[in-house]
């Protein structure tokens, strides 16, 4: 099996200058190797605290259902119940096999589920933890994958929440889904983030159903568990950062482990048939005008210590600004969508903190990038979301926020702002 | 096991491991300029008539060396002209800039072989040599505004790297063209941003 890994870059660097930028692009194969079913498992969390009353908890029951009926036949599977504690609904202990009986079995136990309780997701992810490193034990190559819906605020304190966070951490991935806008997204934002998920928003408990079909769906690709980017650069090098920009922007930098001499592996999860783009920039020793091109990173896709697919990415220094002035297409519009997502979100976190002007510059900004990737890549899907919370005047340019916007609208783009477009040709 | 010409043995055979130079070395690109015979100034770099002993661009004499590159610097300043130039331009939302009620002039030494005008920014990773991020702020610079090069005469040629409001020398009445090198002479104004000037100083020759 074998990945693709493109570099785009500019390899030419002007004289002095020791700051080299490179877009990675990783594909997977179109028909990546099949991973037999029974390594996989598929732990849903359900939010069963007092503020899900109503309409939601029977809207969650009826997406957990939907998320139930999508799991293959031989899957492990297991259903959490999330209030002060978490309490496992089904199997009773350890995990299920999917078939057709443990199916009908665990949606009967899910519609049982009550709304009663506070909200304290740390200790969701610590069973979720304990159900995925049992399952793990026997099978260490499976993919281990979480879905974890919730509509509040979690009630924990910080430290006790970030300590269990950081205690599951590579044990599973997990996508979190927020229901209604009561729930905080940078708290949702930063599960997702540590554990190699995504985050959205359902503002509608009627589309939590279809939601979740969509995000199981993407589960059962995944057939490849426990990637990781191997970053080689040289003695002098020092790595600015490694970030991945598509399908949505996540610093990895901080989650370098180090794999041998000069060598620094970043996990990446689990893959299926799909592609990710990665910004690699690195800070070398300026070299000689003139000199061939040098080694500046090597990129490798590996699994343990099996290589999948490997680019480098070079360096050369010369004195024709024609050459070194040259900016890559995908450094360019990925480095503005970076500082799209953080333009929204500082704006919308100022926003909430009622500092409107601080807002309105940063969302100002923000429609001005949009409008850029856009023109760029004909993709308006983040302008549109801004534009329900900011109005520009066309004719001077002048920011204004929508006093009318809803809070769904400012979740729903702060949710998304780190999703990005990626360069076409 | 290949040794890399730094002397690092290396387990890779293309790259050396350690450094990352090409073990096989291949030609470099772009391919080396042919040998010159032309004799070239040593002050100011220009080619030299066959036998001439005075440059005829800069009148140096070439059988003494070099004098030793005068230092150039840029002086950066909020200009109330400038600003009511901008505004004359109506330039981009100039009705919400308000020109600063103080702006020391800062003084930026002119090294190395390129200096990036700009303003800093953590999220994009710029740290401009020429940090014009203030206080006070100019609004208008962006964040990779423009590039100063060094050149062999010891002169420097301004860029424009695609700034979004453009740059001017000495208040001509079109921004220069992106990406295309301005040579500077001493004296000459750097008009940018909402009120900002970087004026180009040689404490080695007379400002014109």
């Amino acid at each position: 099996m074998t990945f693709t890994v493109e570099v785009d870059q500019n390899s030419y660097l002007p004289a002095g200058v020791g700051r080299v930028d490179a877009i990675i692009t990783v594909r997977a194969p179109d028909t990546p190797v099949a991973a037999p079913p029974a390594d996989a498992l598929e732990i849903i969390i359900l939010d069963c605290s007092t503020s899900m009353s109503g309409d939601r908890i029977s809207a969650a029951r009826r997406a957990a259902a939907e998320a139930i009926a999508q799991v293959r036949d031989g899957v492990a599977f297991a259903v959490i119940a999330g209030t002060a504690t978490a309490e496992q609904v089904y199997p009773a202990t350890g995990t299920a096999t999917a078939s057709a009986r443990t199916r009908a079995e665990a949606t009967a136990e899910v519609q049982r589920l009550r709304a009663n309780g506070a909200t304290a997701i740390g200790t969701w992810l610590a069973l979720a933890g304990q159900i995925a490193d049992r399952h793990g034990v026997d099978r260490p190559g499976g993919v281990r994958h979480a879905i974890l819906l919730t509509d509040g605020q979690n009630g924990e304190r910080v430290a006790v929440f970030q300590s269990a966070l950081d205690a599951v951490v590579g044990r599973f991935t997990c996508d979190c889904r927020g229901v209604g806008t009561d729930w905080r997204v940078d708290e949702l934002r930063a599960i997702a983030s540590a554990l190699l998920g995504t985050v959205d928003i359902v503002a509608d408990p009627a589309e939590l159903a279809a939601d979740f079909r969509a995000i199981m769906a993407a589960a059962m690709g995944k057939t490849l568990a426990d990637l990781a980017l191997r970053l080689w650069t040289p003695r002098t090098a020092r790595v600015k950062f490694v970030k991945q920009v598509a399908p949505t922007i996540e610093d990895l930098t901080a989650r370098r482990t180090e794999s041998g001499n000069l060598r620094g592996d970043y996990p990446l999860g689990s893959w299926g048939a799909e592609s990710r783009d990665y910004h690699v920039c690195v800070e070398l020793v300026p070299g000689v005008v003139g000199e061939p091109a040098l080694a500046a990173a090597r990129v490798s896709v590996v699994r343990g210590d099996e290589v999948l697919g490997r680019g480098d990415v070079l360096a050369q220094w010369t004195d024709d600004p024609a050459l070194s002035t040259r900016i890559s297409r995908g450094v360019a519009l990925y480095t503005g969508q970076a500082e799209l997502a953080g333009a929204i979100q500082e704006g919308i976190a100022a926003q909430e903190r009622g500092d409107l002007r601080t807002a309105t510059a940063r969302l100002g900004r923000a429609v001005e990038l949009a409008q850029a990737v856009k023109e760029a890549t004909g993709n308006d899907a983040t302008a549109r979301l801004l534009a329900e919370v900011v109005d520009v005047d066309p004719a001077t340019g002048t920011a204004r926020l929508r006093a009318e916007a809803s809070k769904a609208a400012r979740m729903t783009l702060d949710s998304r702002s780190t999703v990005t477009v990626r360069v076409r040709g | 096991m290949p040794t890399c010409p730094a002397g690092h043995g290396s387990a890779t055979t293309d790259y050396c491991d350690e450094c990352g130079v090409p073990l096989t070395p291949s030609p470099p690109s772009p391919p080396p300029s042919p040998p010159r015979t032309a004799r070239h100034c040593p002050a100011c770099g220009e080619v030299l008539e066959d036998g001439a002993r005075f440059c005829e661009v800069c009148g140096h004499d070439s059988t003494k060396p070099a004098p030793a590159p005068a230092p150039w610097s840029v002086v950066a300043t909020a200009d109330r002209a400038w600003f009511a130039e901008v505004c004359r331009r109506e330039g981009p939302d100039i009705a919400t800039v308000t020109f600063p009620q103080y702006c020391p002039p800062r003084t930026f030494r002119l090294v190395g072989a390129q200096m990036t005008i700009g303003r800093r920014s953590r999220s994009r990773g710029v740290e401009p040599e020429i940090d014009l991020s203030g206080p006070p702020l100019d609004p208008g610079v962006s964040t990779l505004h423009a590039v100063l090069l060094a050149n062999p005469g010891g002169d420097w040629d301004l860029v424009d790297v695609g700034s979004r409001n453009g740059t001017v020398v000495n208040g001509h009445a079109d921004p220069i063209a992106p990406n295309t090198p301005v040579r500077l002479a001493v004296g000459d104004r750097i008009m940018l941003g909402a009120w900002t000037v970087l004026t180009v100083q040689n404490a080695g020759a007379q400002s014109r």
